[in-house]
C-alpha cells in the first residue's frame, strides 16, 4: 500500500484535549508568528489572547 | 472488444488514467492531477512529499505514457480488478482533501462528496470485492461529522463536537456496509472503516482502536498509520509511550507528525519543545483553522 495522507481523525480531529493555560508571552507568539508564510509575504496574522471562560481551570 | 461496464464516465476516465505501466504512485498522482484536478501543491502534500519532487514525478509519467503510445480506450471488464488497487487510492485521496476542508466553505470540500459518488459506482461495479465497500463506509463515517468539525474558522475536536449535527443516517449506512464484510476479509481500508466506526460511539474504546492501528501499520508499513496508532496509544495507555512511538518515525516534513509530538510534549509538561514543534506544524499549517487552532496552541505555552 502506498504511504500517504489521509482521512485520520486521530490526528485531524481527535488530538487535543485543548485546555487553556496562563496566557503566553505576546512578544514570543509574535516572534512566532512572524515565521508563517502569511506574514513573511506581508499578509497580515492575528495574535489573539485567549480569554479562559469562567469554571475553566 | 468487450463494452466497459463502467456507468460513470468519471470513474471510467480514472480507470483508464490508473495504466499498469506506470508505477502505482505515478498512475495515483497523473489521475489526481488529470481527472480530479488537485494541484500538485495537494498531490504532493497527499504524498508526503515535496511539491518539486511530485512534478519530476508527474513530468516523468506524462513522457512515458506519450513515448508509449498508450491509446485512450474502452476499458474491458476483466482488466478492472488488476487496477482497482490505484483506483481506490485515488478515491481515498480525493475525498481526503475534501475532509480537510470545511463543508460548504470552498470548493475542495465539494470533492468528498464527489468521492463518496464515485466509491458508491465502484462498489456497486465490484460486489465481489470487499475493499470498495471498506473504503465507501471509512468515507459515508468520517463524512458523517463534516457539519460539526467547525465553528466559523475554528476547529472543533471531536470529543467537543456537537452529536445532533453528525448526519446519523450517514453513520447507520457507514456501520452496515462495515458489518457484512467479513472480519476475516477486511484488508486496509476496511480497517480504516472500522477505527471510524469506534470513534462515532459514545464512549470511545481507546485500545480496541489502538489494536485496531497496530494491524493497520503492520498490513502497510505506513508511519503514517503508526504515528495514528500513537494518538490512540496516548489516550489509552498516556503520552511517553506514545511519544516513544512517534519519536521513531521519519515524518519531517510532515504537520501532524509536528502537531501531534507537540500534544504529546505539552501533556508531558514539556513546554519549551511543545512550543518549538507546534511552530514547525504551524509553519506546515494550510487550512485557516488549523493555523488558528495550533497559533492558540503557540500564544498559551508560558516561555520557561
Amino acid at each position: 500500500m502506498l504511504i500517504t495522507d489521509g482521512p485520520f481523525a486521530d490526528t485531524k480531529e481527535i488530538f487535543g484535549g485543548f485546555y487553556l493555560l496562563e496566557a503566553g508571552n505576546l512578544d514570543q507568539a509574535t516572534e512566532i508568528a512572524a515565521r508563517i508564510p502569511a506574514a513573511r509575504l506581508g499578509g497580515a496574522v492575528e495574535i489573539r489572547p485567549v480569554v479562559a471562560p469562567q469554571g475553566q481551570p | 472488444m468487450d463494452d466497459t461496464a463502467i456507468p460513470d464516465e468519471r470513474l471510467e476516465l480514472i480507470f483508464t488514467c490508473c495504466h499498469p505501466a506506470l508505477a502505482t504512485e505515478a498512475q495515483v498522482a497523473l489521475t489526481l492531477r488529470a481527472v480530479a484536478g488537485l494541484s500538485t501543491e495537494e498531490i504532493a502534500r497527499a504524498f508526503l512529499v515535496p511539491r518539486e519532487t511530485l512534478k519530476r514525478r508527474l513530468t516523468r509519467a506524462k513522457s512515458k505514457i506519450a513515448a508509449a503510445g498508450i491509446p485512450f480506450s474502452v476499458l474491458p471488464e476483466h482488466l478492472l480488478p488488476e487496477r482497482l488497487a490505484a483506483v481506490l487510492a485515488v478515491i481515498y485521496l480525493i475525498f481526503n482533501e475534501g475532509y480537510d476542508r470545511q463543508a460548504g466553505q470552498t470548493a475542495q470540500a465539494e470533492l468528498a462528496a464527489e468521492a463518496i459518488r464515485l466509491g458508491r459506482v465502484l462498489a456497486a461495479l465490484l460486489p465481489a470485492e470487499a475493499e470498495p465497500r471498506g473504503l465507501l463506509a471509512l468515507m459515508l463515517l468520517h463524512d458523517a461529522r463534516r457539519q460539526a468539525r467547525f465553528d466559523g474558522q475554528d476547529l472543533v475536536l471531536l470529543q467537543d463536537q456537537d452529536r445532533s449535527l453528525w448526519d446519523w443516517r450517514q453513520i447507520a449506512e457507514g456501520r452496515a456496509i462495515l458489518d457484512r464484510i467479513s472480519t476475516g476479509s477486511r484488508g486496509p481500508y476496511a480497517i480504516q472503516a472500522a477505527i471510524a466506526a469506534l470513534q462515532t460511539a459514545g464512549q470511545l474504546d481507546w485500545s480496541q482502536i489502538a489494536a485496531l492501528y497496530d494491524e493497520l501499520a503492520d498490513l502497510t508499513g505506513s508511519p503514517v498509520v503508526r504515528l495514528n496508532q500513537a494518538v490512540a496509544v496516548a489516550e489509552a495507555d498516556g503520552p511517553a509511550a506514545a511519544l516513544a512511538i512517534v519519536n521513531v518515525l521519519d515524518l519531517p516534513g510532515y504537520q501532524y507528525w509536528h502537531s501531534t509530538r507537540a500534544e504529546l510534549l505539552r501533556r508531558l509538561g514539556r513546554t519549551d519543545e511543545a512550543r518549538a514543534a507546534y511552530s514547525e506544524a504551524l509553519s506546515l499549517a494550510r487550512t485557516e483553522p488549523e493555523r488558528r487552532f495550533l497559533e492558540n496552541r503557540i500564544a498559551e505555552l508560558s516561555p520557561s
